[in-house]
């Protein structure tokens, strides 16, 4: 039976950060009254002519440039025709012969080995509306609501090489894609608000053949865990099909997350055809190479090189430093945090466990967090200062998110301050010594493990204010004496 | 060469132009007359020619993003003939039907 090759590329849609749309003026912000963010320009009226957003050219820029392409002097804006409510003038402006940017690459980290995905290219275009569907679902819909809010925002269209070769690549690629596009801060790149979309193309080949297989697309893809449940299960329909020596038809296909399946949708006409022509509307787009160096210049630290100077000055081991640099907000956070406690693992600890465990369950992200760097600083200099132990510390973090209040003030008015203390911890011990004999004397035995047991009586004894160290050591003087 | 009949249709179903029987009949002719006089273009030799992208030279010129007003909703929707809270109402758009 022969071995599979999956072949996968990738089209990636991303919403613009700009105030106003691509080519008119109007606001671009999320969740406005239907039809209240529209003019003649992004509503197809005749005669309405479009100027282009410089800003949205700048973000596109620096989109290309975070994946390593090749920016153009010259591009061109070309109409794409076809008929469909959510788009107005029955055509987008968008880049078909030449796009702002090509020939991109983006290395990822697969396990343990390098890969590099190609970008084929990375264009300019303007959104279409929204489709409101009335009816349980778009195929039970009797008829359609238009919102021509979202109609000309800015959008890039960013599509890969066929390089991709599994399922987990895919979901991988994106997650770094969307890291890129939100340290560059081109896109917020929120799935759940259609501002980052995706749609995969796939085909499987026998193992060591170089021509490609029948792909199909699939569309629908609502997070990146639906782009690799549904590149799984179509990896696997096609294998079927292949080895029952069945053909793949090339069609388009309809993840229902439901129920976990990929369904035909098989258009009644005939296929696509766009007829692409040059926007007379639109002079090409010059760039010129000063623009894009500023651009160059401008960018920020980019993740993989943010990851390995976190190796490299704070001595963090890579998986903490891949986990940080996940978000630039978290990244930005734990380097203001070790600013005040310079214990970076420590730190590290912190803001991946505890930290970002708060903000999940208070539905928070890291930038909006309750606790700043410097006051969860404030915490770990009590944990440093053996003040608090960690066992404490992890409730006055809880209360820090509930309250809003420091680290000292929670420790004092809770009178959560560690026993360390001889004379204090010396009544505890005593008192824990007279109630469990049995461990006690499996101590004296030379079952050295009891004294965990009793160190966590102690502890809790003493309602987690002990010091453990110090107790371990007091226990093991009494009972050695 | 002449377009054929189904080519036309074709053409016009994509363009989504309704076409009389009478028009049928024409159009493929003076289509093809047209397409032939383009197609003399291919006999000039622009091996070192570049391409035209656009006929005039110069750049566009570019907005800074700057929100403007935009229309008042009750103006946007003015001229749609079926409104439904504040969206255009549109028959059932998806063209495709799906089987497993």
């Amino acid at each position: 039976m022969a071995d599979w090759e999956v072949i996968i590329g990738l089209e990636i849609h991303a919403e613009l950060l700009t105030e106003s749309k691509v080519f008119c003026g109007c606001n671009t912000e999320f969740g406005g009254e239907p039809n209240s963010q529209v003019c003649p320009v992004c509503m197809g009226l005749p005669g309405a002519l479009p100027v282009l957003n410089r800003q949205a050219v700048e973000l596109a820029i620096k989109a290309g440039l975070a994946l390593n392409c090749t920016i153009n002097g010259t591009s061109q804006f070309d109409r794409k025709h076809y008929f469909y409510p959510d788009l107005p003038k029955a055509y987008q402006i968008s880049q078909n012969d030449r796009p702002l940017c090509s020939h991109g690459m983006v290395e990822l980290s697969v396990g343990d080995r390098k890969r590099q995905i190609g970008i084929q290219r990375v264009h300019l275009e303007e959104e279409a509306g929204k489709s409101v569907h009335v009816g349980d679902s778009i195929i039970s819909s009797e008829y359609s609501l238009l919102d021509y809010n979202r109609s000309g925002i800015a959008l890039v269209e960013i599509v890969t090489e066929p390089d991709i070769r599994s399922a987990e690549e895919a979901r991988l690629f994106l997650e770094k894609l969307k890291t890129l596009l939100e340290y560059t801060e081109v896109s917020d790149c929120k799935m759940e608000e259609g501002s980052l979309r995706c749609d995969a193309n796939i085909s499987l080949r026998p193992k060591g053949s170089s021509a490609y297989g029948v792909k199909t697309e699939i569309k629908n893809l609502n997070s990146f865990r639906a782009v690799q449940r549904a590149l799984e299960f179509e990896a696997d329909r096609q294998r079927r099909l292949l080895q029952a020596k069945e053909v793949v038809l090339p069609e388009t296909r309809h993840w229902d997350e439901a129920k976990g399946m990929t369904f035909s949708m098989r258009s009644k006409a005939k296929a696509a055809d766009y007829r692409y022509m040059p926007d007379p509307n639109l002079y090409p787009l010059q760039v010129d190479e000063a623009w894009i160096e500023s651009i160059r210049q401008n960018l920020p630290e980019l993740p993989d090189a943010k990851r390995d100077r976190f190796i490299n000055d704070y001595d963090l081991p890579p998986y903490d430093a891949d986990v940080l640099t996940t978000s630039r907000h978290l990244a930005d956070y734990f380097e203001a945090c070790v600013q005040e406690v310079d214990e970076p693992k420590l730190v590290s600890n912190w803001v991946m466990g505890e930290v970002l465990r708060w903000l999940k369950a208070h539905e928070l992200e890291i930038e909006s967090s309750p606790v700043a760097p410097k006051e969860l600083g404030g915490l770990l200099k009590l944990i440093q200062e053996d003040v608090v132990s960690t066992i404490v510390a992890k409730d006055v973090l809880s209360e820090m998110f509930a309250t809003g209040k420091s680290a000292v003030e929670i420790v004092d008015e809770k009178g959560w301050r560690q026993i360390s203390d001889a004379d204090s911890l010396e009544a505890i011990i005593d008192g824990v010594i007279a109630e469990n004999p049995g461990p006690v004397a499996d101590f004296q035995k030379g079952k050295t493990k009891a004294i965990g047991f009793l160190v966590g009586q102690v502890m809790k004894a003493s309602k987690g204010q002990a010091n453990p160290q110090k107790a371990n050591e007091m226990l093991r003087q009494k009972l050695q004496k | 060469m002449e377009l054929s009949l189904k080519e036309m249709e074709e053409l016009a179903l994509i363009a989504r132009l309704y076409l009389t029987e009478e028009e049928k009949k024409i159009l493929p002719q003076q289509i093809s007359s047209i397409l032939d006089m383009v197609h003399s273009l291919e006999t000039v030799d622009t091996e070192d020619v570049e391409p035209t992208i656009y006929p005039i030279t110069g750049s566009g010129v570019l907005r800074e993003d700057e929100i403007l007003p935009s229309l008042a909703v009750k103006d946007a929707l003015a001229n749609g003939p079926d409104i439904v809270d504040g969206y255009f109402r549109v028959p059932r758009i998806i063209e495709e039907e799906y089987e497993s």
